[in-house]
């Protein structure tokens, strides 16, 4: 506890007194990894950035180790250029004037403010050492080690908060640096003699050797991007279609992590959303068509980005098919339907190939419109065909076509009219009965 | 009773000339509709009962009543709603209100009483009321249809029914609204009444009869659709007249009967 508060009171003196600067790397800054004999890999090293050896010429483990984003020089005019302004940047690191309470053997568990920081024999990191930017993105740390500097195995790491970034954090070791198993580590090392990255380690930064060697075992070792720089970012989104899954992925370089993404303006395809803190796209496309949108990334410190992309979905590939048209008619009522093809390449031609359509109805072979006026009731069965452009065929049986003999409609009643007056004189003749009867058997 | 007559002539007059639009519209529906053209007999008929009652009426005094001008008032105020859209048949139910207005203020309330059965025949002349027409005519149509299969299958016939869409033997018939039995259930109406009064039953006896007209008048209905569709040459021209008229004299012979059966079941009752 003693120690981080007088760390942070050191620190805070030394912000009042000037802006440190970043150490001048010269060529040596795009080196992910430079060596002065020998550059030693085991396992899948992963070098984003150059690689180079000079005055030496030994590199092993490349392949199945492999450098991105750079090159490997080996005893060549460039990587003797990085070897001499690595001697300067050491030489610069080394002379900072360094005020401050020397450092105590292990920093692990601490958290340290800006500003250059001395510890006269070696350095130990135990556990998570914390370096708070304190919201500038321009803070420099440098750390003077007079002889070595050494991660603890297991899960150590250098910690960036506060705006802190990779590429202002430098590590001037007098001798050599043993970075311990699955460190996670976060700087530039400048070494006299040699650095030893153990298996799994990860650097973000460089490991730069004066005259000693580099020896790596399955690492991840990337050389920051430029302080200061804004993000950029970069969309390549490959083509969907409906009803697949589809995955892809917004890409920001640069800048200060972590990055927030969203979508400014225009809009994903129905069906995909976007993780706003991934930039991951994925879902599952519901229509079809090119759609653009302007992407947008932001750092952590507010710097943003944008770039114009777009998806293009397409239509799910679909063979050709046909379906039947309707199978009712009726004798004397006007039929209309149609054969409906699918997929394949329009435009079709239709027509059937067995059995007949019952007789007044056409098959329009072009659209595939069935019509006419049934003139014979039954049930009719055909087998219909359709041929598109690219001479691919498909039949459908159809039917039974069932004609339904005409509809007679039911007359209504006679009116009602004539039916009470026949009622009314049928009442008349059966209420007066008796005398109609006298008046017959008188005549 | 010069003076008297002549008031009751210009009564008349003034209920003719202020209800002349709805009297117009009457006549309208009874020349165009076919289901309502017996309301050209209604009035004749019910002039004649009054007639053939004219001892009864004229023995009696006329006794003014001013509460006629109160019916007589309503019947205006459902002209008037008639008038803004009401309708027709609001229309003529004001003007046969309207007349028993006039018929109680002028002769009072034994002369209402005695030309009480007249005034509720007139209700045979009303125009169709449209909301509850259009309502009982599907299910009128669909219970035509459905009965006329049943008919049709126990004729031993192969019908297979599709909503009012009969299909007998390979020929279909649509059973149309104009069949769904309201012509036969109007006139048989109207006429069960009228037998049930000159046959000298009592009132009850008509009403009897008026409720034995609807399932006698459905069925007979029925009857003719499924006539139709089991032999084709029933269904239109001459024998489609002979037939139809010759069901509702079958219809007006099962009423017959029934006034028969009524009398003697109420005989047997009395005994």
């Amino acid at each position: 506890m003693k120690k981080s508060l007088a760390l942070v009171l050191y620190a805070t003196f030394s912000l009042c007194l000037k802006a440190q600067l970043p150490v001048p790397l010269g060529s040596a800054g795009s080196f992910g990894v430079l060596a002065g004999s020998t550059v030693t890999s085991t396992g899948a090293t992963i070098v984003n950035g150059n690689l180079g050896v000079s005055p030496g010429s030994a590199l092993t483990g490349f392949p199945p180790g492999v450098v991105l984003g750079g090159t490997i020089n080996l005893a060549n005019p460039v990587a003797a250029q990085a070897e001499s302004d690595l001697t300067t940047a050491y030489t610069y690191a080394a002379g900072q004037p360094c005020p401050g309470p020397a450092l105590p053997g292990d920093i692990g568990g601490t958290t340290i403010m800006p500003g250059v920081y001395c510890s006269a024999t070696s350095l130990g990191i135990t556990g998570n050492v914390t370096l708070n930017g304190n919201g500038n993105p321009n803070a420099v740390f440098i750390f003077q080690i007079g002889s070595t500097l050494t991660t603890a195995a297991g899960n150590s790491a250098v910690v960036l908060i506060g705006g802190a970034v990779a590429s202002n954090v430098f590590w001037q070791v007098g001798s050599s640096a043993t970075l311990g198993t699955n460190t996670v580590f976060n700087g530039t090392i400048l070494a006299q003699a040699s650095i030893t990255v153990a298996t799994g380690a990860a650097l973000d930064g460089r490991a730069l050797a004066r005259t000693g060697a580099v020896t790596l075992d399955d690492n991840a070792l990337t050389v920051p991007a430029a302080p200061g720089l804004p993000p950029s970012l970069a969309c390549s989104f490959p083509s969907g279609q409906i009803g697949i899954a589809y995955s892809s992925s917004l890409l920001a370089t640069g800048g200060t992590p972590p990055y927030t993404y969203l979508i400014a303006a225009g809009g994903l395809p129905p069906g995909l959303i976007l993780n706003p803190s991934t930039g991951g796209i994925s879902g599952t496309p519901t229509t079809p068509g090119a759609f653009s949108d302007t992407s947008k990334v932001t750092d952590s410190l507010g710097a943003t980005a944008m770039s114009s992309c777009g998806i293009t979905i397409v239509a799910a590939a679909v063979t050709l098919s046909l379906t039947c048209a309707s199978n009712a008619g009726q004798v004397g009522v006007p039929y209309l339907s149609s054969l409906v093809a699918a997929g394949g390449t329009p435009p079709y031609t239709y027509s059937i190939s067995a059995g007949s359509l019952p007789p007044g109805v056409t098959l329009n072979p072009t659209t595939g419109v069935i019509s006419g006026t049934p003139t014979t009731a039954g049930s009719y069965s055909y087998t219909a065909k359709v041929v598109d452009s690219a001479s691919n065929t498909a039949t459908s049986s159809c039917g039974p076509f069932v004609v339904a003999p005409p509809t007679v409609s039911s007359v209504p009643a006679p009116p009602s009219l004539l039916l009470v007056l026949a009622a009314l004189a049928l009442l008349s003749v059966y209420l007066n009965r008796e005398w109609l009867m006298r008046h017959l058997r008188r005549s | 009773m010069r003076t008297r007559l002549a008031v009751i002539v210009s009564t008349a007059a003034v209920l003719a000339a202020c209800y002349a639009p709805t009297l117009r519209g009457m006549f309208g529906q009874w020349s165009n509709d076919e289901d309502m053209s017996h309301g050209f007999v209604v009035p004749i008929v019910v002039l004649w009962i009054v007639w053939r009652e004219r001892g009864r009426w004229r023995a009696l005094r006329p006794e003014s009543n001013w509460w006629g001008f109160a019916v007589l008032a309503a019947g205006a105020g459902l002209q008037l709603a008639a008038a803004l859209g009401a309708g027709l048949f609001a229309g003529s139910v004001a003007f046969l209100v309207s007349v028993a207005g006039a018929v109680l203020c002028l002769g009072g309330l034994p002369f209402l009483r005695v030309w009480a059965f007249p005034l509720l025949l007139t209700l045979f002349m009303l125009p169709k009321l449209a909301i509850v027409y259009n309502q009982a005519t599907l299910p009128l149509q669909l219970l035509a249809s459905r009965i006329a299969a049943g008919i049709l299958t126990f004729a031993g016939m192969g019908v297979v029914r599709e909503g009012n869409i009969l299909d007998v033997a390979g020929r279909r018939i649509s059973v149309l609204e104009a069949c769904d039995g309201m012509r036969y259930l109007l006139s048989l109406g109207f006429v069960a009444v009228v037998f049930g009064y000159l046959s000298g039953g009592k009132p009850w006896m008509r009403v009897a009869l008026l409720v034995a007209t609807v399932p006698v008048a459905i069925f007979a209905n029925a009857l003719r659709v499924a006539a139709a569709g089991w032999l084709p040459w029933l269904a239109e021209g001459a024998p489609h007249a002979v037939s139809g008229g010759l069901l509702f004299v079958l219809c007006l012979a099962t009423l017959i009967l029934m006034e028969r059966l009524f009398n003697k079941v109420y005989a047997h009752f009395q005994a």
